[in-house]
């Protein structure tokens, strides 16, 4: 599922529209006109709460079994992806599933359930995008710019739409030129543009003056339309935009680890919607534990995602090669009978020569990983001398030969600090805090996080038409 | 009683006392609490003797028969608390609880009274003075259990992050928390470590950290001494702990550092040899290449730092201080060289190990933390940079670098570093619930530093 959103300019918890459908097909969008209101922002929001939910739990119905040892968990066979431009859009979804997931009563009135199942799908979705590696929600900027390597520094390109110029920059056309020109022209989202939230405050005074306070969905559907056009014409350039990027993202052959990071995907995903679908409700911070974990599960996640590009992908490997973190070159020798003794007695550990084409400085005793072998036992540098144009390393496996953990003779080797397997599995933390961990008197209860709809919200501030300036220096 | 002709005392007696009467009192607080769920904080700059006053108060607690966890977060620290304690208190039974591959070195693990259970055995014998990395001290408790202990000391405890404190925290209710403010915050790879920053879950914070936060009662004792740092390396060391206190505990003039003259044919090194003398005379030495943007691991930087520790050992490096009679030459184990970097590290130590200088420590700020040694060269962190960062700018890793010597630092850089100084700082996120700002503090720190080291610079 595909997902633009625009929120009004200055308001970053409220979605001003929101456009969603099947990537490269048609788009539904929900404008609220007066997104501040709570009535005609929930109204608005509906649909789309409701498609999203119901896409959710259809992707989570259908079950695979996977056994690991004595265990059998039944995954999603898929996970609903969610695509979008960029990374501020998935910043923008999570707040907007922040504040739908924690809706309160009204008047003794409960709030659309869709809308809280909604809120609650789009906080995880956000909230999982932090795992390095994840697929399940796609921003393109990342996605792109982890997938070709173009002139674009970092902050160019969270521009999709210089991205995409940069990458397919048109016949004749310089790649600068093309990605100048899109940055120039292509409003992306979700942050209007000064000059998209001139127009849009145009449409919303005269939107709000025309239905005199009404939130009557026959008084006001009528009236939405200006400002639905409005946000369809920036919603299609951007959806086209999504179309093409994921169209030529599909060409690409997808790495052989891809299928592991989205298995554990699926099995977040399974495991987020069993808890919504029981009834389960997310807290709003983590507690020290859950943060605990988290945090290490994160960083376990980012080191694995990080080897496993670096040796799938001989470009991402590169910066390792010149960072002394990576050797690559021709195995000239290899002495599988060598022994050494470890502790006590001489043991089996085969010894390599590695002659590298540009010269290496690396000191004895470096652990490297021989990249096919990534998740087994490294290789410890022995000694590196110069040799020809290049250097020749000795290295010596620290532990036993086996076919697997040998590369072969005078064939090219990669060796790096780069390894897939973590060291150790961590424990799951004690579900108690320890007393240092807990307060010494319990905080007081927090305010609704809708405390706040039903006052009239404060007159915006127009430095042009300010009466006393000065007030504001 | 002083006797007429007996030689002044080398320390400083009303800093050394002030010193006692903040540990006698921190011993008083902790043992006060014992049986309760309370803390006590020893906060202290660099080179207190922290580690010296956890083994002494160990000592306090075995004398009163109570079971002590003592832990710190690497292998190396847990080593030298084990090493010092059965120094200090031969044959004191210290059971050091490891995991695999990761046993004492064979010198310390042959002392008497050590012994390197695994933690059922522990448990089971109910070991009265368990020793562990924090990692491993919460592994074993979450495994098999280790038994109640009366009280956790934690060493390097703004170090230790709130995640490993997390369940660390449950072996005993009374906690010593021992550790040096001014050093490297706890760090994570990930790309959004601020994550949580601000809130009381935030697992990046320090033991402290969130021990103060959830019991802000919690007594905090600083100790107004260094005892590594002699009083020309103090006003330095001051910039890093700017609400902390504190003196050297040698008077001045005790530790000199003497170097044999420049011989005949050694011209080609005459500004590797000025600023040889410059650290020598006055402790401190900032030496800088010509400005340029170079990559992080500069060959000609360290080409620079490779002379550096040549010159001194060929010149006969020799050292006086408290603790000796005369000068004795230095060797190379008392030289360490201190970089930000990995690259920069695998780079030194390849040619410190072809110029056959083995012995001579090459490591990264984070490792070289509470250690100490009588001269240190350090890379300084903006060398050659064209740009400043969080990284780079963080005060704790300039911090380590300038605070790990007894008689001289010799810090080595760029003429163009001071320049990134110049414009007006960066902007930076603020966090509700957390004050600390890495980037500004490190940006005031490294200022002060360059403006302090002025007087010593000399053009490589």
């Amino acid at each position: 599922m595909g997902i633009v959103m625009w929120r009004l300019g200055g308001e970053r918890f409220r979605a001003a529209a929101v456009a969603w459908g099947p990537v490269a097909g048609p788009f539904k969008i929900a404008v609220a006109g007066e997104p501040r209101n709570r009535d005609l922002y929930f109204h608005a929001l509906a649909p789309f709460a409701t498609d999203l939910s119901t896409a959710v739990r259809a992707a989570a119905d259908d079950r695979v079994a996977r056994t690991r040892g004595s265990r059998t968990d039944r995954l999603p066979a898929n996970g609903l992806q969610l695509v979008v431009a960029n990374r501020s859009t998935v910043g923008a979804l999570g707040l907007l599933g922040r504040y739908l997931a924690y809706l309160s009563d009204r008047s003794g009135v409960s709030p659309d359930p869709n809308l809280m199942e909604a809120g609650k799908h789009l906080r995880f979705y956000a909230r999982h995008s932090r795992t390095p590696g994840q697929a399940l929600i796609v921003p393109l900027d990342r996605l792109l710019s982890e997938h070709w390597a173009t002139l674009l520094s970092p902050l160019e390109q969270a521009n999709l739409a210089a991205l995409d110029a940069q990458i397919e920059p048109g016949r004749g056309v310089h790649a600068f030129e093309a990605s100048a020109a899109a940055e120039r022209i292509a409003r992306i989202g979700p942050e209007p543009t000064e000059d998209i939230d001139r127009v849009t405050t145009e449409l919303v005074e005269a939107f709000n003056e025309d239905r005199a306070g009404s939130v009557d969905p026959a008084v006001v559907t009528p009236l939405l339309e200006p400002i639905s056009a409005h946000y369809r014409a920036l919603v299609e350039p951007v959806w086209a935009l999504i179309g093409r990027s994921v169209s030529r993202e599909r060409g690409l052959p997808a790495a052989p680890s891809v299928a592991g990071r989205f298995e554990s995907d699926r099995e977040a995903f399974g495991r987020h919607v069993d808890w919504v679908s029981d009834g389960g409700r997310y807290r709003t911070t983590d507690t020290p534990r859950q943060a605990a974990m988290t945090l290490r599960r994160l960083e376990q996640a980012r080191s694995r995602y990080e080897a496993e590009r670096a040796i799938e992908d001989p470009a991402c490997m590169v910066p390792y090669l010149l960072d002394a973190d990576a050797i690559r070159g021709t195995v000239t020798n290899l002495n599988e009978d060598h022994r050494t003794v470890v502790r006590v007695r001489a043991v089996q550990r085969p010894l390599l020569t590695l002659d590298t084409d540009d010269p290496i400085v690396l000191p004895a005793g470096k652990k490297l990983w021989w990249t096919a072998a990534a998740h087994d036992a490294p290789w410890e540098v022995v000694s590196v001398t110069r040799h020809a144009a290049g250097s020749r390393a000795v290295l010596m496996l620290t532990t036993v030969a086996r076919n697997d953990r040998l590369p072969a003779l005078r064939g090219r080797a990669t060796f790096s600090t780069l390894r897939t397997r973590s060291e150790g599995f961590p424990l799951a933390l004690a579900t108690a805090p320890p007393w240092t961990h807990q307060p010494e008197r319990p905080p007081a209860a927090p305010e609704p996080i809708d405390a706040g709809d039903a006052e009239t919200p404060a007159a915006a501030v127009d430095g042009s038409a300010v009466a006393d300036p000065e007030a504001y220096r | 009683m002083i006797r007429a002709g007996a030689a002044p005392s080398p320390f400083d007696a009303a800093v050394v006392d002030a010193a006692a009467a903040v540990q006698d009192e921190i011993r008083r607080d902790l043992l006060a609490r014992v049986g309760e769920q309370a803390a006590v904080v020893a906060a202290a700059p660099a080179g207190a003797g922290k580690s010296y006053f956890v083994v002494e108060t160990i000592g306090h607690l075995r004398e009163q028969d109570l079971r002590v966890a003592v832990v710190a977060p690497t292998n190396e620290q847990v080593h030298s608390l084990v090493e010092r304690i059965t120094s200090v208190f031969p044959g004191t039974p210290v059971s050091f609880v490891h995991a695999q591959g990761r046993a004492l070195p064979l010198a310390i693990a042959a002392r008497p009274g050590v012994s390197q259970p695994s933690a059922r055995e522990a448990r089971d014998n109910r070991d009265r003075l368990v020793a562990a990395t924090i990692d491993k001290l919460a592994d074993a408790h979450l495994r098999d259990g280790l038994g109640e202990f009366d009280v956790l000391v934690i060493d390097e405890a703004y170090q230790a992050d709130a995640a490993r404190y997390y369940t660390a925290a449950d072996v005993a209710s009374t906690h010593l928390l021992v550790g040096d403010s001014g050093q490297l915050d706890p760090f994570s790879t990930l790309d959004d470590p601020t994550f949580w920053r601000g809130g009381a879950e935030d697992p990046l914070q320090t033991a402290v950290g969130v021990l103060l936060r959830n019991h802000p009662s919690t007594r905090v004792h600083q100790l107004p001494i260094t005892r590594r740092l002699d009083p020309r390396a103090v006003p330095i060391a001051r910039s890093f702990y700017p609400d902390h206190h504190f003196d050297a505990a040698v008077r001045p003039g005790v530790r000199q550092l003497r170097l044999d003259r420049p011989g005949p044919g050694t011209r080609s090194f005459a500004s590797i040899d000025r600023a040889l003398n410059e650290a020598a005379d006055h402790g401190w030495a900032y030496v800088t290449l010509p400005g340029a943007a170079v990559v992080m691991a500069d060959p000609a930087t360290a080409e620079v730092m490779l002379n550096l520790v040549t010159r001194l050992i060929a010149r006969t490096a020799r050292a006086t201080c408290e603790n000796r009679r005369g000068f004795e030459v230095l060797r190379a184990r008392d030289i360490a060289v201190a970089v930000s970097h990995n690259d920069q590290k695998d780079l030194l130590r390849a040619i410190f190990d072809d110029a056959g200088l083995g012995a001579v420590t090459v490591d990264t700020a984070n490792r070289l933390q509470g250690l100490t040694y009588e001269v240190v060269v350090a890379w300084h962190p903006l060398a050659g940079a064209t740009v400043t960062d969080a990284f780079h700018l963080d005060p704790g890793r300039l911090c380590v670098m300038l605070t790990r010597h007894r008689q001289a630092c010799i810090l080595v850089g760029r003429d163009t570093d001071r320049v990134l100084l110049d414009g007006v700082p960066p902007a930076t996120p603020g966090y509700l619930g957390w004050d600390p700002d890495p980037v500004l503090d490190g940006w005031d720190a490294h200022e002060l530093v360059f403006e302090l080291l002025g007087p010593h610079h000399v053009t490589a």
